[in-house]
């Protein structure tokens, strides 16, 4: 019984659907998509986890990126965006949450019924 | 420290962790932690804040390594030695580590269950007036009567349990250790 280990457990569980869904509205940079998961205690993920994972699915396909300069003055930002083999996967993933949803809230209703 | 002195060392060691990496890839990598540290600095955090956020530079280039080993197909003499020392700790544990203290683990459980039944055993042959040769308890010439027979057996009996309980306990943490270490190798 240990709520740190199964909150850590889902956050590894699903960030890379997290990080695919914030992409797939727009291109985003890392820096953008560490600071919008920190909103979430629940989803705040590390820069040395974020990072590789975004080369990694980049590597398999599922993201594209390219650097963009900055308006204020900044270096440039590395933005990612999903190819459309991302974007099916994404939609796959999404079709699994809502099943894995749906199921949860059966099981929460059967107890209710007993 | 400086933010631009900070930036030159901290991703300058990123880089050189780095090295196992193809150059190009690791110039991409430098640049884009580059562009967030400019990030994290225009927002007014100061280079030892920053570090915290970052962790420091070895943990930050295991993150990327750790992902390389496990998917990069590419040879590597590091990785060869991975696969190595594990299957060799793997292979010598099933050999001898885990036969013995399986084994050990086993026999001690059970003659330590057995030692006081039969003690009390022989006290109760005793009190009846049963006669039983070849059941006593003996610490080499001495043999302990009946009554202060039963009271050793048991203690006896509690510390072989105790060692078969410590031997599958190693057992167990063994097993742990291997498939930790396996899962490790694999990401």
């Amino acid at each position: 019984m240990n709520l740190e280990e199964w909150r850590s457990q889902i956050k590894r569980g699903t960030l890379e659907f997290c990080v695919l869904l914030l992409i797939s509205a727009k291109p985003r940079y890392g820096y953008e998509l560490i600071s919008r998961l920190e909103r979430w205690p629940t989803l705040a993920t590390k820069e040395s986890t974020v990072y590789p994972l975004l080369r990694r699915l980049q590597k398999d396909g599922a993201l594209t990126s390219f650097w963009q300069d900055t308006a204020e003055g900044l270096p440039p930002r590395k933005y990612y965006e999903l190819t459309d083999e991302g974007r099916a996967y994404l939609d796959a993933m999404k079709a699994e949450w809502a099943g894995l949803i749906e199921a949860i809230s059966e099981l929460e209703g059967d107890n209710d019924d007993e | 420290m400086t933010m631009n002195n900070f930036m030159e060392k901290y991703l300058g060691e990123v880089d050189r962790r780095l090295r196992r990496l193809p150059v190009a890839e690791r110039v991409d990598i430098v640049n884009e932690l580059k562009s967030e540290i400019a990030e994290l600095a225009a927002e007014g955090l100061s280079p030892s804040e920053i570090e915290a956020r970052l962790g420091n530079a070895k943990e930050l280039a295991a993150g990327y390594l750790g992902d390389a080993i496990a998917k990069s197909p590419r040879f590597s003499w590091r990785k060869l030695g991975l696969v190595a020392a594990f299957y060799s700790y793997a292979g010598l544990g099933g050999i001898i580590i885990l036969p013995v203290t399986s084994i050990c683990a086993a026999a001690f459980l059970l003659c330590g269950a057995v030692c006081p039944i039969i003690g009390a055993v022989n006290l109760v042959c005793e009190l009846a007036g049963i006669d039983l040769p070849w059941v006593m308890f003996q610490i080499g010439g001495w043999t302990a009567g009946p009554a202060l027979g039963f009271v050793l057996a048991t203690v006896t009996g509690a510390v072989l349990i105790a060692l078969g309980i410590a031997c599958w306990k190693a057992t167990v943490a063994f097993i742990k250790s291997v498939s930790g270490a396996k899962k490790k190798l694999e990401g």
